[in-house]
């Protein structure tokens, strides 16, 4: 076990640094390269020198890399271009904000979803299953910014019931009931799709492990089907729905970004891109980082979990796909 | 139970009896397919809106870049615009017809190029295995790891948006799962022994690996690339709603629901028509999708599920 | 500090580019706007004072006491972008010059008409003193104007400041404002001396302009200045104005409080100032119908009838300082045919005939704009008015002059000359819906009188940087948003101003008009000044660098429910900032 954690961690670490490769190339693959994107327009020639020099632009690309890697072993994400801010200050506020976010769409959904896929597949076909059915495929299919408008336009303007945008009324900061009334509409946005995936996951599962041995065996034994399912399959089901949730993360903190920009939720994503029309690549590299390692923390505790719930699970023997 | 069971696997009737040399699997999965409702209509959707986007220049009623600013904001049903018009006064139908052009050629560049980048990757890594696995998995770990939107904004930021990128930015996000079932796939066959037979007679490498087992991989390939279709429309969308996709005076679905947000509190139908474009066309791709890998499950095959689980119902002794 | 003019995007989503608006000569589009002090409710004041337009909802919120101002309350404001620094020095976006505007006493204020002037808000205690020769203006400050912390605002805080932006280590956009300045003298604590290398009439406008207290900045090394925390930092940001700065949630909010040690007779009585952030103006005005919001600076002019249908919100939408114009190239280069065929000036006249640019203002900007035939905008003191060459929609005589200019119908309808077809292409920011639609309208106007033109719609940020600074284009459709009251344009039009230094990006050139460019700097009576600018508004409207096309505006929303201010400090949209002209005497109702 220990020497599997080891392994797993190593590798997330792996995959981490070869993220931070990853972007800090692409930055400087940048047309213009990084003089371009750092500097101010218009600057003469000579200024931009001597500005490119302070920055350390002019030196070797593995240089500059080093020492940006460096700087964020310390903690230093760097400084926003226009106005000199450290990226820190505005980047950490608004990955608490994507948490609480995400969060709640995830517990919500989950305390949905998987009771309901899990009652789909013992009365496969019925009313409940074929909604289900329709509710995913309606899930996979819809633009989520789409969706969040409409709910805006319906339950904000229309009927007045909920807040239109943002995560407090101005004035409240801190009051969780005024919170709950923000996170409903953007997290039923967020919860159709996960819905749509968890319920078919769980059901899947579920219904993979009724159909083993050991289940048939435990009904032949005449136990009742309420003991069956709770006692003997349920266990089992919920393993690999695990993995899914870890394997979902980015799509998760994808569609976050999306409604957070529609809600106006001072989050990551919305930070993003509003940082990306400003051409800000310090905080951008800072948010790809940030969100990387919240993927990759993800899938390794998703793993853990996996490993430490399914003793069938080979410890090690993962190898070449870690997920 | 009535027809609009809204479940995807619908099998064949039971083949039985008939003592004749039984269908290759493109066959046996077609039959399957065919008795699919939803995978039909699934078909005749998508095909109805191929063609309209194929056929735009000629069924729509404008020009869609025609601005005509004596008749702005029509509403729906006015004459020679059965949509009405935008703010400009161009056709919402003609443009609607135009977007479909783009949309749709980005959903099906996009699964086209990624399914290439990920059958190229996958097929090397798993046929030569070692190094080459090693490296290919770890890169498709790393691309896995940053959210695909956060990537794609990132890209598109730095390169700027043009069709062409967007296009090849997407399919750069989304061969990973591509990659990994190809590279599965030739794990197990690269052990069988008509391979070996191959590299005995003199076939080469790369022979081998496009000639003899890409056919067995085919079919799980273009279930992933069906599905793929759909979720490049989604993304184009929400690219073109975040301004980093299409650009105007190209138009899309995803642009003009963009748009159209503009028109929420006076003509809010403009929102509605894009919308309703994307969402059935992705539901017709899923259920295209859906029903291919039913078909080609031969899990799937002798009693519908349907059936299948009214029976279970009947003789278990579930008390829920 | 700001006078370097800016080109103007459109307020859309996309084209988030530091964007300047800046004061501008008035327009006489307000002769409602009068010294009667009796207050009125917003609703009734905003009917008289916009009777040139019609872009007004009339409604009867009736308040107890709606007369009377109440102290305290907060104002929200909607915006779309963050700002950057609220350091004067370096303000170089329109966020956050609004909220410098607030925070910060200017040294010199304008009235409506764009003149400089003394109010009770303003530093300066009286006009400044200019020398016989025009070449020392002497600028006297109050004696009782304080900062924020307490300490006292000095002639050397005055100093300070516009050495600082004289220094180009100091990297401050308004250096070339200040180039004339030869040196800058301490009088006395209240006394500032400000000597020019040669007279220069568009100086007085650099007194237009806030200060920053050198007790907090004279130890930062002017090259770190831009990098300092003050302007960013709200606790080291000491400003002067009624309000500070006392919060900055980054994306999200900027809090404005009343600042305690406010040293004006007229003291402010909303108590909060909050700008809101939101991702785009559809949200903007979302939260406008939601009652989120109070008033937005501008919303897009797509959303006014959705606006209007709500009886509570109020648009004010009045010509402001921008114009838009079509702007040719006489560089043969930027031709694929390596031919410009804009040389002629008939060739050009030809144009301005066949340009419907009243249809434009009727059917674009719904009769909210005003033609204009010259750059000087229509109803301030340099506008030529009848003296410039107004071009009326006439297609015949149009053909006439492109005929007379050698252009003859080729196979194709399209005129030739010389061998080489009028085709050319017409380039645009992409995402400006209203410029979109004006450029079809030229595009199927000059189709008329046999000239093809290709509408090319570009990002803003790459058109910028790509053709228009270079001045790489056969032809643009933009905007100049007038940053700067003083008519003086020499360094759009004069062929001294040619890329990269220069913004005349068109490669024009006329020596006459040259000459009068620096006569009129060189003029400091303000009615001989005018003289020059009318000769140039005339010999300019023949020559026809540009087509000018017309002014207009931004349309305002203010809630008239909550938001009210006496008739004579309602916005001013003629000038930049000017939505909040008067903010000082404005109160809220809850």
């Amino acid at each position: 076990m220990t020497e599997y954690l080891i392994r797993r961690i190593l590798q997330s670490v792996l995959v981490l640094f070869l993220i931070s490769i990853l972007t800090f190339l692409m930055i400087h693959a940048a047309p213009g390269g990084p003089t371009q994107i750092f500097l101010a327009p218009g600057l003469s020639p000579e200024a931009a020198q001597i500005q490119a020099h302070n920055l350390g632009l002019d030196r070797p690309v593995p240089v500059q890399y080093a020492v940006w890697l460096g700087n964020l072993m310390q903690g230093d994400l760097g400084h926003t271009f226009k106005n000199h801010i450290p990226v820190g200050d505005i980047l950490w506020p608004t990955v608490k904000n994507t948490m609480v976010l995400m969060g709640a769409a995830w517990l919500f959904s989950l305390l949905i979803a998987v009771p309901w896929g899990i009652y789909n597949s013992t009365s496969e076909y019925g009313l409940s299953d074929q909604t289900a059915s329709f509710v995913s495929y309606i899930g996979f299919a819809m633009p989520t910014f789409w969706f969040g408008i409409i709910l805006q336009e319906y339950f904000s303007l229309k009927l007045d019931w909920l807040p239109l945008s943002d995560m407090y009324t101005m004035g409240k900061e801190g009051n969780l009931g005024d919170l709950f009334m923000h996170l409903i509409l953007p997290v039923s946005v967020l919860t159709l799709g996960f819905l749509a995936a968890y319920s078919k996951y769980s059901r899947a599962s579920m219904l993979e492990v009724l159909s083993q041995d050991y289940i048939r065996t435990a009904r032949a034994k005449g136990l009742k089907e309420r003991r069956v399912i709770f006692r003997h399959a349920l266990r089992n089901a919920l393993i690999p729905i695990i993995t899914i949730l870890g394997l979902d993360l980015p799509i998760l903190v994808s569609g976050a970004a999306l409604t957070e920009r529609v809600f106006n939720w001072p989050g990551m994503g919305r930070l993003f891109v509003d940082m990306a029309v400003a051409r800000e690549y310090s905080v951008l590299m800072s948010i790809t980082l940030v969100v990387s390692v919240i993927v990759v923390l993800g899938n390794l505790i998703a793993d853990i979990l996996y490993a430490i719930v399914d003793p069938r699970v080979q410890l090690g023997s993962k190898g070449g796909s870690s997920t | 139970m009535s027809s609009a069971a809204l479940e995807k696997t619908s099998g064949t009737a039971p083949n039985l009896g008939m003592e004749k040399r039984p269908d290759g699997p493109w066959k046996t999965a077609w039959k399957k397919f065919r008795i699919n409702p939803f995978a039909v209509a699934g078909l005749v959707i998508l095909a109805i809106f191929v063609v309209a986007a194929i056929c735009a220049k000629w069924i729509s009623p404008h020009d869609p870049t025609r601005i005509d600013m004596m008749f702005p904001n029509l509403p729906a049903g006015s004459k020679g615009h059965p949509l009405g018009t935008d703010e400009l006064g161009r056709d919402i139908l003609s443009r609607l017809l135009y977007s479909s052009r783009i949309s749709l050629t980005v959903g099906f560049a996009v699964a086209i190029v990624s399914v290439f980048i990920g059958t190229l990757v996958g097929a090397f890594a798993g046929y030569f295995g070692g190094w080459v696995d090693t490296i290919s998995m770890r890169f498709v770990d790393v691309m896995n790891s940053i959210p695909t939107l956060f990537l794609n904004i990132l890209i598109l930021a730095i390169f700027g948006s043009k069709m062409s990128y967007m296009i090849l930015v997407l399919a750069f996000t989304s061969w990973m799962g591509v990659a990994r079932l190809v590279r599965g796939t030739y794990l197990q066959l690269r052990e069988m022994q008509y391979v070996e037979a191959a590299k005995a007679t003199g076939v080469s490498n790369l022979g081998i690996i496009f000639r003899h087992l890409l056919r067995n991989a085919s079919a799980p390939i273009i279930v992933t690339a069906t599905l793929m279709v759909g979720g490049a429309i989604l993304s184009e969308s929400a690219l073109s709603y975040l301004g980093l996709g299409v650009q105007t005076p190209d138009t899309s679905w995803g642009l003009m629901l963009s748009n159209a947000q503009e028109f929420m509190l006076t003509d809010p139908m403009q929102a509605v028509y894009p919308g309703l474009c994307i969402l059935i066309v992705v539901l017709a791709v899923n259920f295209i999708g859906d029903g291919i890998r039913d078909g080609l499950d031969p899990r799937k095959t002798t009693i519908p599920q349907r059936r299948l689980a009214a029976w279970r119902k009947k003789f278990s002794k579930s008390g829920i | 500090m700001r006078k370097v003019p800016k080109w103007f995007s459109s307020i859309s989503v996309i084209a988030l580019v530091g964007v300047m608006l800046a004061g501008c000569g008035g327009n006489n589009a307000n002769n409602a706007e009068t010294t009667n002090n009796k207050p009125a409710n917003t609703a009734t004041n905003e009917t008289t004072n916009t009777n040139t337009t019609n872009d007004t909802t009339n409604d009867a919120a009736t308040t107890p006491d709606p007369n009377a101002p109440v102290d305290g309350g907060t104002l929200t404001i909607g915006t779309f972008s963050d700002i950057v620094s609220v350091n004067p020095i370096y303000i170089n976006d329109t966020s956050s010059g609004d909220i410098e505007n607030l925070i910060n006493a200017k040294l010199y204020d304008l009235d409506r008409q764009g003149n400089l002037i003394v109010e009770p808000w303003s530093i300066a205690a009286e006009l400044p003193q200019i020398s016989a020769d025009g070449k020392t203006y002497t600028v006297k400050i109050k004696s009782t104007a304080k900062w924020n912390d307490g300490q006292p605002l000095t002639a050397d805080d005055v100093i300070f400041t516009y050495n600082t932006v004289r220094n180009p280590d100091a990297g401050a956009p308004g250096i070339s404002t200040v180039d004339k300045v030869e040196a800058i003298n301490k009088i006395d604590e209240t006394t500032i001396e400000f000597k020019l290398k040669q007279v220069y009439a568009p100086f007085q406008y650099s007194l237009y302009s806030s200060v920053v207290p050198s007790h907090i900045l004279k130890d930062v090394p002017v090259k770190d200045l831009k990098t300092n925390a003050y302007g960013v930092d709200p606790a080291k940001t000491v400003t002067s104005g009624p309000w500070k700065f006392s919060e900055w949630k980054q994306g999200q909010y900027i809090t404005l409080e009343q600042n305690p040690n406010y040293w004006g007779e007229k003291k402010p009585h909303i108590g909060k100032i909050i700008y809101k952030i939101y991702a785009d103006q559809n949200t903007e005005v979302q939260a406008l119908i939601k009652g989120d919001i109070q008033m937005s600076e501008a919303i897009p002019v797509t959303q006014i009838e959705g606006v209007k249908a709500n009886d509570k919100l109020q648009v004010i939408l009045e010509p402001g300082p921008l114009y838009e114009y079509v702007q040719f190239n006489f560089k043969d280069e930027n031709f694929p045919d390596k031919y410009s065929p804009f040389k002629g000036q008939k060739t050009r006249q030809a144009i301005a005939y066949a340009l419907n640019r009243q249809g434009m203002v009727d059917n674009v900007l719904k009769g909210t704009g005003k033609l204009m035939n010259s750059p000087f905008l229509p109803g301030s003191w340099a506008d030529p008015g009848d003296q410039a060459v107004n071009y009326q929609y006439d297609a015949e005589k149009a053909k006439a002059l492109l005929a007379e200019d050698g252009w003859k119908p080729g196979k194709d309808g399209i005129l030739e000359k010389d061998g080489h077809r009028f085709s050319f292409e017409l380039q645009y920011n992409a995402g400006n819906s209203r410029r979109e639609q004006v450029a079809a309208v030229i595009q199927q106007n000059l189709k008329d009188v046999g000239i093809e033109v290709t509408p090319k719609g570009i990002d803003f940020a790459t058109w910028i940087d790509q053709n228009i600074t270079p001045g790489k284009f056969p032809a643009i459709l933009l905007s100049w948003s007038l940053s700067n009251p003083d008519p003086d344009a020499e360094s759009i039009f004069s062929s001294k101003y040619f890329p990269p230094t220069g913004q005349n990006g068109g490669w024009y050139k006329n020596e006459a008009i040259d000459a009068l460019w620096t006569k009129g700097q060189l003029t400091i009576d303000q009615a001989e000044r005018a003289k020059v600018y009318q000769e140039i508004g005339k010999e300019i409207s023949i020559d026809l660098p540009y087509v000018f096309l017309y002014q207009y505006g931004l349309p305002q929303v203010v809630d008239a429910s909550k938001v009210k201010w006496a008739e004579e400090d309602a916005p001013e949209s003629s000038l930049g900032y000017g939505y909040l002209y008067h903010a000082i005497n404005w109160w809220v109702t809850e």
